[in-house]
């Protein structure tokens, strides 16, 4: 088995940390590269379950969007949901997850609007929980202090 | 001859004939000064080898948020010699034509400008220092508006402050935006939908007041940067950016690390006399997390396009973005489960 990819982000971050940065003299050009460090790091950690994450966003938004449509009144909103769920992507590569995500968020965006204007609170406290969700599926912030720790 | 240096020699003949001094440039060293400028620290030395300091900062081609540089040479004209410790003016220059870009320059504060995310980073000075954060405010708050070096801040004619700064920040959204935020626009329709009350005095607003825009020698204050974003408008849109959880992420009741946020407005209510609308202000904190993203947006727009490479950039979208969005989700949440 070869290495993996994320395996070589971090220990390229690692690289620049120790090796490289000590060499610069600019306290910007220091800063900068050092950030690049950090960033790669976080990117290290995350690359493996990128794919993952977009994937489980979108069953979570479709799964939403398909118990809405039994209170929906919007026929824009109702042909928007039938053509999602009609989908079939061709692959799971992230270019094809992240469109469909963009298309499903918007929709979720509109739907919440709906819901919010007809005051079905029922469904929309269940929306605030989706977002929570797909946010824990995407957030990198709680890395912060990993960063802090390695710089 | 590097870019940098290149640089260098030129402010240094630019600088020379403003003061009719020969001067020969020490060194030159770019150093972060917000991201909408390029910041340079020189040292120039003239014949006798006394030595100059200065901040010279340049309008970038590509900047996050398109300030111009009257706005914050004006502030910092305003406060000289005041309370409000600012560094010392010297030039503006708002046309290309002599450098290459518009630019500012000011003497060099010696001072140390921390890290936002950094919680002991005041320790252990952050009591003292907490006091003077929120006494200086109170002094930019009632900052006479028609001093006549406020003549060109934007925002006086606006008839409605939230609505104005609320306006400015969507559009920024809407023109950068690479993605669809539910978080976000829930947020944007929330705060259209329940207005706050107009204030009663508009103020000098400085509009980046926080940790990590000030610099600090040990228990002091010695100088407010970055005013690129001030205008006219509600003293309460500073007061919930500086108490925002982004700049006290690890300690939510410790505004900009420092002192804890009931102290923080009783100091600023103090030296304001202003009192604080509860509903107000809980709708200028959520507005707070709108701005914020509004510039991490940009500040992604701008990488993901090419245009300013720069990681703080990618820093942004990333990190600061992610925590804005988590605030507006706790925020929300919590307003619904009141209903």
């Amino acid at each position: 088995m070869k290495p993996d990819i994320n395996i070589a982000l971090m220990f390229c971050a690692q690289e620049i940390s120790s090796r490289f940065l000590p060499l610069l003299e600019q306290e910007y050009d220091q800063s900068r590269l050092g950030s690049w460090g950090a960033l790669m790091l976080l990117s290290s950690l995350q690359i493996d379950g990128a794919a993952d994450n977009l994937d489980k966003q979108n069953k979570l938004m479709l799964g939403f969007l398909t118990k809405a449509l039994s209170v929906l009144e919007s026929d824009q909103l109702i042909d928007q949901i039938k053509e999602v769920n009609s989908v079939q992507l061709s692959d799971i590569k992230i270019s094809t997850l992240d469109p469909f995500n963009q298309k499903l968020r918007k929709i979720f965006s509109e739907t919440q609007q709906y819901l919010e204007e007809s005051k079905d609170s029922d469904l929309l406290k269940e929306s605030w929980i989706i977002l929570r969700e797909m946010h824990a599926h995407r957030k990198v912030s709680h890395l912060l202090d990993l960063l802090k720790s390695d710089s | 001859m590097n870019n940098e240096i290149q640089l260098g020699e030129e402010f240094v003949n630019y600088y020379s004939q403003l003061t009719q001094k020969s001067f020969l440039l020490k060194s030159i060293s770019r150093i972060f000064g917000g991201a909408s400028r390029e910041t340079y620290r020189l040292s120039l030395e003239d014949k006798d080898s006394i030595e100059t300091n200065l901040i010279y900062r340049r309008s970038q081609s590509s900047a996050l948020i398109e300030t111009d540089q009257l706005t914050e040479y004006s502030a910092y004209l305003a406060f000289q010699k005041s309370e409000v410790p600012v560094p010392t003016t010297i030039a503006i220059e708002e046309s290309s034509d002599v450098l290459g870009a518009p630019f500012i320059v000011m003497e060099e504060l010696e001072g140390v400008a921390a890290s936002p995310f950094d919680q002991e980073a005041y320790f252990p000075n952050q009591e003292t220092l907490g006091d003077q954060f929120w006494n200086i405010l109170g002094e930019i708050t009632i900052k006479d508006i028609d001093d006549s070096n406020l003549a060109s801040i934007p925002g006086r004619e606006s008839k409605s402050c939230w609505k104005r700064e609320l306006d400015h920040w969507v559009n920024i959204i809407r023109e950068d935006s690479f993605s669809v935020e539910p978080i976000l626009e829930a947020a944007i329709r929330e705060l259209y939908r329940n207005p706050p009350k107009e204030t009663e005095k508009k103020c000098l607003v400085h509009g980046d007041y926080r940790n990590g825009n000030f610099l600090s020698q040990n228990d002091r204050i010695v100088g407010i940067l970055d005013w690129e974003m001030s205008h006219i408008g509600d003293p309460l849109e500073d007061v919930s950016w500086a108490m925002s959880p982004i700049w006290c992420w690890n300690e939510h009741d410790r505004p900009s690390y420092l002192i804890d946020r009931s102290r923080a407005m009783e100091i600023w209510q103090n030296k304001s006399q202003i009192e604080v609308d509860a509903d107000s202000l809980s709708w200028w904190e959520l507005f707070s997390c709108v701005k914020g993203l509004a510039i991490w947006i940009s500040a992604g727009d701008e990488f993901i396009k090419g245009t300013n490479t720069d990681p703080i950039n990618l820093f942004s979208a990333w990190i600061p973005g992610d925590i804005h969005m988590e605030i507006i989700l706790d925020t929300l949440e919590k307003k619904l489960l009141l209903r």
